[in-house]
């Protein structure tokens, strides 16, 4: 009973509220319906981006004015519009309802809840299109972002702020990175966004239950439109996770923001552009392919202190065909990021996962965004690894090599071997720093390589009972002093021993 | 010949169109037959609508109140928009 009085005191307050007012709006007629868009006539003063109802109650977006027509995608079932349908201009631009409550929620592109629970309550609404901030509110990028995978903190750091492309073929763990990354974002104090675009929805399902479990939710908002939505929703969807991450930027908050993936994003797109007949360029995409990625992509920044200081780190997500990195798309997306995370497929049936490229992938913030803690092991790492790849063609010569060489090789082999980490099990500051320690300053070269999985697992598993200490230091100051590298030394020095 | 009174009034709606009084007509759709003195409080009270001349069109499946259509645009005061709005803002609250 109280139920029903309180939604009918609800209703009563809302009527109250809106009053009889003379308001004249603009209206027109379907004259074509396509697959996803439909042609109108009349609406003769709609501005673009404008949201269009239909007499059905279906929303559109006006995308395409002509002399006579105007163009709309219809964000809904567009089975259901007739020939002949009226449609009224709402007058406002497709907006997100954002809040604190939407930490938490798989919403739709619109705003929808797609998790069986009550709807977000609005505090904002932030408009999906939104032209990126200027020069002027920008500050430079010089935090880091731990994605607790050993080999991304070490030799290609990724900052606040900073757009860093995931770029791979199928199957070789780029949703992976992607995630693994979120999964760390726990104690950073980070705002994730994870935006599927066209993804398969028992691959959603599953990645929204690793979040429950893993209580990643608590910090992360989950925008979905898989590739059962219409290409409307499709082509909206990295601009509504943006226009969340807006909200909460502009309140001063880190954010990182996963897109996944920029490639049926395109298509989408593609297919849109081909419905209103606008003229294809190379490989059938339309002309502003180029500024549909680099206008969602360019509203990721650091802000500078006086517009609150909050950053959006983005991480767009790109299929490649067979690795060709100088195909359309990834060429296009590549010129936008600030660096990339090559993931190769011979790399991953090798064994070597994560299935990253050192040689091909950048990270064009680099070093600023690394703690000095990181920047201590990762110097050497990343000579030792140049050269062993450089070495790498004469490994099958291995008996008739000379002794530097050999050790070159030998170090090589397992620095590889420690940068291998398992699925789904992000590492934090100071495991990573623990283990590279360990790997550069050559306590490895003495143990075969097929050992070195059990050392790390030692290591792990010391620093968790008895380390504690330690670990709690390292992950505080972010620094390796004289006397940690001291207490480092003798702890694996004790590990080593249990293997020889 | 008789010519068909659908493409008659289409005609007449485009040769108006063309010479420019198309701009200047304006249809309200009632509920019933509005007499003169109706349609002069209408045109008072919307200040657009001075200078239009008006077609009054019943139409009963608007329940009650006015549909105001000129141009492109609509002014709905109409019971069935009402009601319409009222069922939209039941299912928004939860």
């Amino acid at each position: 009973m109280k139920l029903i009085d309180q939604y009918i005191k609800e209703i009563e307050k809302d009527i109250t509220r809106s009053r009889l007012k003379i308001k004249t709006e603009e209206v027109g007629a379907v004259a074509e319906v396509r697959d996803g868009v439909a042609v109108l006539v009349g609406l003769d003063n709609v501005s673009y981006g404008e949201l269009i109802e239909f007499e059905s109650g279906v929303q559109g977006y006006v995308i395409d004015m002509t002399e006579d027509t105007v163009g709309v995608i219809v964000l809904g079932d567009y089975l259901q519009l007739k020939a002949g349908e009226q449609a009224k201009a709402l007058g406002e631009t497709l907006s997100m309802p954002v809040s604190e409550k939407i930490l938490g929620r798989v919403v739709d592109p619109l705003g929808n809840p797609q998790d069986n629970a009550p709807r977000i309550k609005a505090d904002k609404h932030y408009p999906l299109e939104k032209v990126a901030p200027g020069v002027v509110f920008r500050r430079k990028v010089n935090t880091p972002v731990q994605t607790g995978i050993k080999a991304i903190d070490a030799l290609i750091p990724i900052g606040r702020g900073q757009r860093e492309l995931i770029i791979g073929d199928r199957g070789t763990g780029k949703t992976t990175i992607a995630v693994d990354t979120i999964l760390n974002q726990a104690q950073e104090n980070m705002i994730c966004i994870y935006c599927g675009i066209g993804q398969k929805n028992s691959k959603m399902a599953a990645l929204i239950e690793l979040f429950r479990k893993q209580k990643t939710l608590d910090y992360t908002i989950v925008v979905n439109a898989s590739a059962s939505e219409p290409a409307s929703l499709q082509y909206l969807a990295p601009y509504a996770a943006t226009a969340i991450g807006e909200y909460f930027m502009d309140k001063g908050k880190d954010v990182l923001i996963v897109y996944d993936d920029l490639t049926k994003h395109a298509w989408a797109y593609r297919q849109i552009s081909l419905i209103l007949r606008r003229p294809a360029g190379r490989e059938a995409y339309p002309g502003d392919i180029f500024y549909l990625h680099s206008r969602l992509l360019e509203r990721s920044c650091r802000l500078a202190e006086k517009y609150g200081g909050g950053s959006m780190t983005a991480l767009p997500v790109i299929e490649t065909l067979e690795g060709d990195l100088s195909s359309y798309i990834p060429t296009n997306v590549i010129s936008i990021t600030d660096g990339q995370i090559f993931l190769e497929t011979d790399l991953f049936n090798a064994g070597v996962r994560p299935a990253i490229n050192v040689g091909l992938s950048v990270s064009r913030v680099g070093s600023d965004a690394q703690t000095k803690a990181m920047k201590k092991v990762a110097g050497k790492l990343k000579l030792d690894l140049a050269q062993y790849r450089e070495m790498a063609a004469f490994s099958q010569f291995e008996s008739e090599l000379d002794e530097e060489t050999r050790k070159f090789l030998n170090r090589g082999a397992r620095l590889t071997q420690v940068l291998i980490q398992k699925k789904n099990h992000p590492y934090s500051l100071a495991y990573e720093v623990a283990a590279l320690y360990a790997a550069t300053k050559g306590y490895l070269d003495n143990i075969p390589v097929t050992s070195i999985p059990e050392f790390d697992n030692r290591l792990v598993a010391y620093l968790e009972n008895k380390g504690k200490n330690w670990v709690k230091n390292i992950n505080k100051n972010k620094t390796l002093t004289e006397e940690d590298e001291k207490a480092l030394d003798k702890i694996i020095k004790e590990n080593v021993e249990l293997l020889t | 010949m008789a010519i068909d009174q659908r493409i008659k009034q289409e005609l007449e709606r485009y040769l108006q169109n063309r010479v420019g009084k198309g701009e200047y007509r304006a249809v309200v759709m009632s509920a019933y037959k509005l007499d003169a003195d109706e349609i002069k409080e209408i045109k008072s009270a919307i200040p657009v609508l001075k200078t239009y001349d008006i077609d009054n069109i019943v139409n009963e499946n608007i329940l009650g109140g006015l549909i105001i259509k000129f141009n492109t645009k609509i002014i709905d005061l109409s019971l069935r928009g009402q009601l319409k709005n009222f069922q939209k803002m039941m299912y928004e609250i939860d």
